[in-house]
């Protein structure tokens, strides 16, 4: 687990910052939601703690150090597609564990357990193009996870999921991160899908950090119905709008 | 899909590759699809035998060619000598040494020129230059600068299929979706990783495109050049028999050289089908 900071922080590619001004304090061990509208700037946050993306401004830090670049502390979890297609799930799981040097057997005996962890015993020789879209995303959560990341960077995990998969998915999210403890960052523009397992959700707006919300009852299902939550998600809402209405965002580059 | 057991969970089905029979309309059974390629090269043969034997002359003057049964003989005649196996062992150390050569210098070449910008801009230039200047007009140098003709046959035939397999190497190497690279660089992978377990296998099915195209432009410039300043090999003898007025020796020639082009444009065609299983159209090709 691992703490991540972001003060001042301006992100962007060539061109206009997309995103700038944002602080944030996420503590070690958290479930920090990200919400807000598509092209403001969530995925490009995410890209800059994991590394790919140097800041154009302000600090970034990943426990006491600045973030230089990538480092299998700090894993990134895709919408979709990401795991290598010639290799079958075992082997996509493997990979992690081979770049940290973990010898050849261990590997196999890690990667069979993570599987089956994620409900997909038995499933270990497919390639992904022979899995679903809901069996891939777990095959990258147990890739993810079996490189034992003291942070996870979600980006909309489950974003390209039917309802029903995507509710399964959240109920193993919660599962799993009960047994490997990390903090994870979890990009959504579902905010209900915020208020179900995050600590804390942050509004993202291109000028910065729009609301901060604390979750009551974060990853209870039952007390979904709860006044203190429907409370925080209007608030989350409201949030959000002025960001939908009067500032349109910028496209993706 | 019954094997998960999350509670609750309706799980999906995986996704199944479109079928056959809906994207290539009826199946018909593999003996059948042998039996058609088969009847396909029974057809020219007989058409062969047809304007040969019968003298026709509509211009061109198929009364010239050997028929059928003089081509028969003459193949009879290479098949005991010893001398046809040699060429055709020559010949296929040189296209194979050539292409083997080409294949990893132009696999590297293609992944460094795709990969890193400096080095594009070392070697892009030269590459841009050389390139539309055919193998087979590198014979004067290549006969000026190589001790033995050997040499050089093999150095054109290796310039012949460098370019296609350079070209198609780094568009491949460029067409590798970041994501896959992005997803290796957080898992902590360095360069090498990222090389080795993304852009290689990333790439093979573009670099497999190139290998083809390679070996066949391997044959036109190996035989050219053996035409050229062989001593030995299927292109100089088939030559050699025009020379001396063998008319059915230079056909069992070039027959040989159509049927060695198509067993190792064939052999690249299977390595690539091996290396490329996971491609969704691969799958769908299983199944049929």
């Amino acid at each position: 687990m691992i703490a991540l900071r972001a003060e001042g922080l301006s992100l962007g590619y060539d061109g206009a910052p997309v995103v700038s001004g944002v602080d944030l304090a996420i503590e070690p061990g958290e479930l920090f939601a990200v919400a807000g509208a598509s092209g403001c700037g969530k995925s490009t946050l995410l890209r800059a703690f994991a590394g790919l993306l140097p800041p154009r401004a302000g600090t970034l830090l990943a426990g006491d150090e600045p973030v230089r670049g990538t480092s299998p502390d700090r894993a990134l979890v895709f919408q979709d597609d990401a795991l290598l297609p010639w290799r079958t799930a075992r082997r996509n799981v493997e990979l992690p564990l081979a770049i940290r040097g973990v010898p050849r057997s261990e590997r196999r005996a890690r990667a069979a357990e993570w599987l089956a962890r994620v409900g997909l015993a038995g499933q270990e020789r497919r390639l992904p193009g022979q899995l679903s879209g809901g069996m891939r995303q777990r095959v990258q959560l147990a890739r993810t996870l079996a490189g034992a990341p003291r942070a996870v960077l979600m980006d909309e995990p489950f974003g390209a999921l039917d309802a029903q998969t995507r509710a399964a998915m959240q109920r193993l999210l919660i599962e799993v991160r009960d047994a490997s403890p990390a903090t994870v960052v979890f990009v959504t523009h579902d905010v209900d899908e915020a208020l179900l397992l995050g600590d804390r959700v942050a509004v993202l707006a291109p000028d910065g950090v729009r609301d901060l919300v604390d979750v009551p009852h974060p990853r209870d299902v039952d007390a979904r119905g709860a006044p203190e939550v429907a409370a925080a998600r209007t608030r989350i809402l409201t949030a959000l709008e002025p960001v939908l209405e009067a500032e349109p965002c910028a496209p993706r580059p | 899909m019954t094997t998960l057991t999350l509670a609750g969970t309706a799980e999906e089905a995986p996704a199944r590759p479109i079928t056959a029979t809906a994207r290539h309309g009826r199946r018909y059974p593999t003996w059948l699809r042998w039996l058609v390629r088969a009847g396909s090269l029974a057809t020219a043969l007989t058409l062969y035998q047809w304007v040969t034997a019968a003298d026709i002359n509509l211009g061109v003057r198929f009364d010239r060619l050997p028929t059928l049964a003089e081509l028969g003989e003459s193949l009879g005649h290479h098949l005991a000598s010893g001398q046809y196996y040699l060429d055709i062992t020559q010949s296929l150390i040189r296209i194979l040494t050539g292409f083997a050569l080409a294949s990893v210098v132009g696999v590297a070449c293609g992944v460094a020129v795709a990969r890193s910008r400096v080095l594009a801009d070392l070697l892009q230039p030269l590459f841009e230059v050389v390139r539309p200047i055919p193998a087979i007009a590198l014979v004067p140098v290549a006969i000026l600068v190589f001790p033995t003709n050997e040499q050089g046959i093999v150095f054109i035939t290796f310039t012949a299929a460098f370019f296609p397999i350079l070209v198609s190497t780094r568009h491949a190497v460029g067409a590798v979706p970041t994501v896959w690279e992005d997803a290796v660089r957080t898992m902590g992978g360095g360069r090498l990783r990222v090389l080795a377990s993304v852009v290689l296998p990333g790439s093979l099915p573009g670099v497999f495109s190139g290998l083809s195209v390679g070996m066949g432009v391997s044959w036109i410039c190996v035989i050219s050049a053996e035409m050229i300043s062989g001593d030995f090999g299927i292109g100089y003898r088939t030559w050699q028999s025009y020379t001396i007025v063998d008319y059915p020796g230079v056909l069992v020639g070039m027959a040989t050289i159509g049927v060695l082009g198509w067993a190792t444009a064939g052999a690249v065609e299977l390595a690539g089908r091996r290396a490329t299983r996971w491609l969704p159209a691969r799958a769908r090709e299983r199944q049929r």
